[in-house]
């Protein structure tokens, strides 16, 4: 990776010549959709419908001339986000944010335009049939499909962690697998030649089984090792993180997202260093199947420090190095309301130290789907090993706001929610105000301007004026500028600045 | 961080989840006869084979 010396030694972090960026968020996670009332499957016949309903400009997906099969029929949302089908499933991306609790507004919003287009396609289709969409990540029976959330870090913590020497590949990797109890979506069954599980945790941990690789679709390794910044590569890169599930509840998406910024911040930092070992399991991807399966939290595995942990346990040590590390201010501008982040982590984590399963329910959608099987099991005798009981399962995913169990749970109360209704609904329409979805949008909204082609990272457009008419080619590099030069005021809410531009680096406004 | 500091954080952050804790029980309530009557209903979706994504 060329241009690593103008990251290190750029601005200091905890250690002296380490850079620490923003931990800006987004996300690119499948769905499941298929037609009801057919004999056939029709999964694509129902992304396509589906597609064709989302509100956006269509962007080409040619890659060397060719049509990419991940990539299909992709349009950049008004909102910033992104919609397209991959390998027959539908995909949505959401808008770059800064703040955890902005990414939870942008999933939401999101899920809103599916469940939009869901209603819309449904209302082209003969009666008797209809497009079922669902959030989760597998068929049971042995397909498996993405929920992947991308974490801005810098090039020399790319190296870090997924380099050829990655010295903080072990404790990136550990601490994933400590997240299954609180990111889990839970799932009756093994799949993949996992061992057999009544009920598990995670719908995905059966599904990896290496430690460190680029791909996503076969021998899916925990820590996806893919170099694709889509962003100016000297400067920046984007952890693709491609193991966790699919969250509905607000608190399991709000951890998912913020828990890993704030330990992504202390690595970048050097805060962890010198405490590695000791937050390093001895065999994660061993360990997956085991956590996964681990509902009363006592399962042990080996650090390589020697000590034998729990999950919880060891996501106390990396709670309580984040406590340090917020106190201290270092997470200040690094990652967005941290101290509220932590609040809703510890919350979550003495429930789980107390098991308290029922306190849990609202709040992490592994423990809300086993309290409605529970209540299934009472109404209707289904036990976990009937087909009644993986109907419930599937119909906690399901999209469709009137069938769906989770959001009846929602309309009752039951849900926790972490971000207002009115964030949602701005979401819905516009950006966030402080990173490059803003001039993305800004840019897709401009009634003089006909775009010609797009992608997250670059738009060519034509601007026409009274007296001429100018193809640009305007670089969006830079993903924490909402104002990359183009505009004549830059929007409200804009909390980061460029600086330091003879440089060629962003860095933080203090 | 200190347990006080510690004991504090939790202590606010119960107040977030005070809604969950009615009738001045811990137990949290949940579900609704709407509910109930959504999963006396269910029993017609099987999952197909959707294919490996990603």
């Amino acid at each position: 990776m060329s241009g690593l010396s103008h990251v290190l030694g750029a601005r200091a972090g905890e250690r002296p010549g380490l850079t620490v960026l923003p931990k800006l968020t987004g996300f690119d996670a499948e769905l499941a959709a298929f037609i009801r009332g057919r004999p056939s499957v029709d999964a694509l016949e129902a992304c396509h419908r589906l597609q064709a309903e989302m509100p956006g400009r269509p962007a080409t997906a040619v890659v060397n001339g060719r049509l990419n099969p991940q990539d299909v029929a992709r349009k950049f949302l008004y909102n910033g986000s992104s919609s397209y089908i991959d390998l027959g499933h539908p995909e949505i991306c959401g808008a770059e944010t800064l703040s955890a609790f902005d990414h939870v507004a942008v999933w939401e919003a999101d899920l809103r335009l599916v469940q939009r287009a869901r209603r819309l396609a449904n209302a082209k289709l003969p009666s008797d049939e209809s497009i079922e969409l669902l959030a989760n990540n597998s068929d049971g029976r042995g397909h498996a499909w993405g929920n992947h959330r991308n974490f801005l870090i810098t090039p020399h913590e790319f190296l870090r962690i997924a380099g050829p020497c990655p010295d903080h590949l072990p404790v990136v990797a550990s601490f994933l697998a400590s997240m299954i109890p609180i990111t889990g979506t839970g799932k009756l069954g093994a799949e993949n030649g996992a061992p057999p599980a009544e009920f598990q945790l995670s719908q995905r941990a059966d599904h990896f089984e290496t430690l460190k690789a680029e791909q996503t679709t076969w021998s899916r390794p925990l820590v996806n090792a893919r170099d694709e910044p889509l962003a100016n590569g000297d400067l920046y890169a984007r952890l693709h993180v491609i193991f966790f599930d699919t969250p509905l509840c607000h608190v399991a998406t709000l951890l998912q997202v913020g828990v890993t910024q704030l330990v992504l911040a202390m690595l970048e930092s050097g805060w962890l260093d010198g405490q590695l070992a000791g937050l390093s399991l001895l065999n994660p991807v061993r360990t997956l199947a085991q956590w996964s399966r681990d509902l009363e939290q006592c399962r042990t595995a080996r650090l390589q420090s020697g000590a034998r942990v729990t999950a919880i346990d060891l996501q106390y040590r990396f709670f309580e190095h984040a406590c340090r590390f917020v106190a201290t201010g270092r997470a200040e501008e690094i990652v967005p309301d941290a101290t509220r982040i932590m609040r809703h982590w510890e919350q979550v984590l003495t429930l789980l130290e107390q098991e308290n399963h029922d306190g849990l329910v609202g709040k992490l959608d592994w423990a809300t789907k086993l309290w409605l099987l529970e209540r299934a099991r009472r109404l209707r005798g289904w036990n976990l090993d009937s087909p009644g009981a993986r109907q419930v399962a599937h119909m906690y995913h399901s999209l469709d706001e009137a069938r769906g169990l989770f959001w009846q749970l929602r309309r009752d109360g039951a849900v926790q929610e972490v971000v207002t209704e009115q964030m949602v609904a701005e979401f819905v329409d516009r950006p966030p105000r402080d990173t490059r979805a803003y001039a993305r949008v800004k840019l897709l909204r401009d009634p003089n301007i006909h775009i010609e082609d797009m992608d997250w990272d670059w738009i060519t457009y034509v601007v026409t004026t009274r007296t001429e008419r100018v193809r640009r080619h305007v670089r969006l590099g830079n993903p924490l500028d909402p104002d990359p030069g183009i505009f004549g005021r830059p929007p409200r809410r804009r909390r980061y600045r460029t600086a330091h531009k003879h440089r060629g680096l962003a860095t933080l406004r203090r | 961080m200190t347990n006080e500091k510690r004991i504090d954080e939790r202590a606010t952050a119960t107040v977030t989840v005070s809604h969950q804790e009615a009738n001045g029980t811990a137990k949290p309530v949940i579900g609704s006869h709407r509910l109930d009557e959504m999963i006396e209903r269910i029993g017609d979706l099987e999952l197909p084979p959707l294919g490996t994504g990603e």
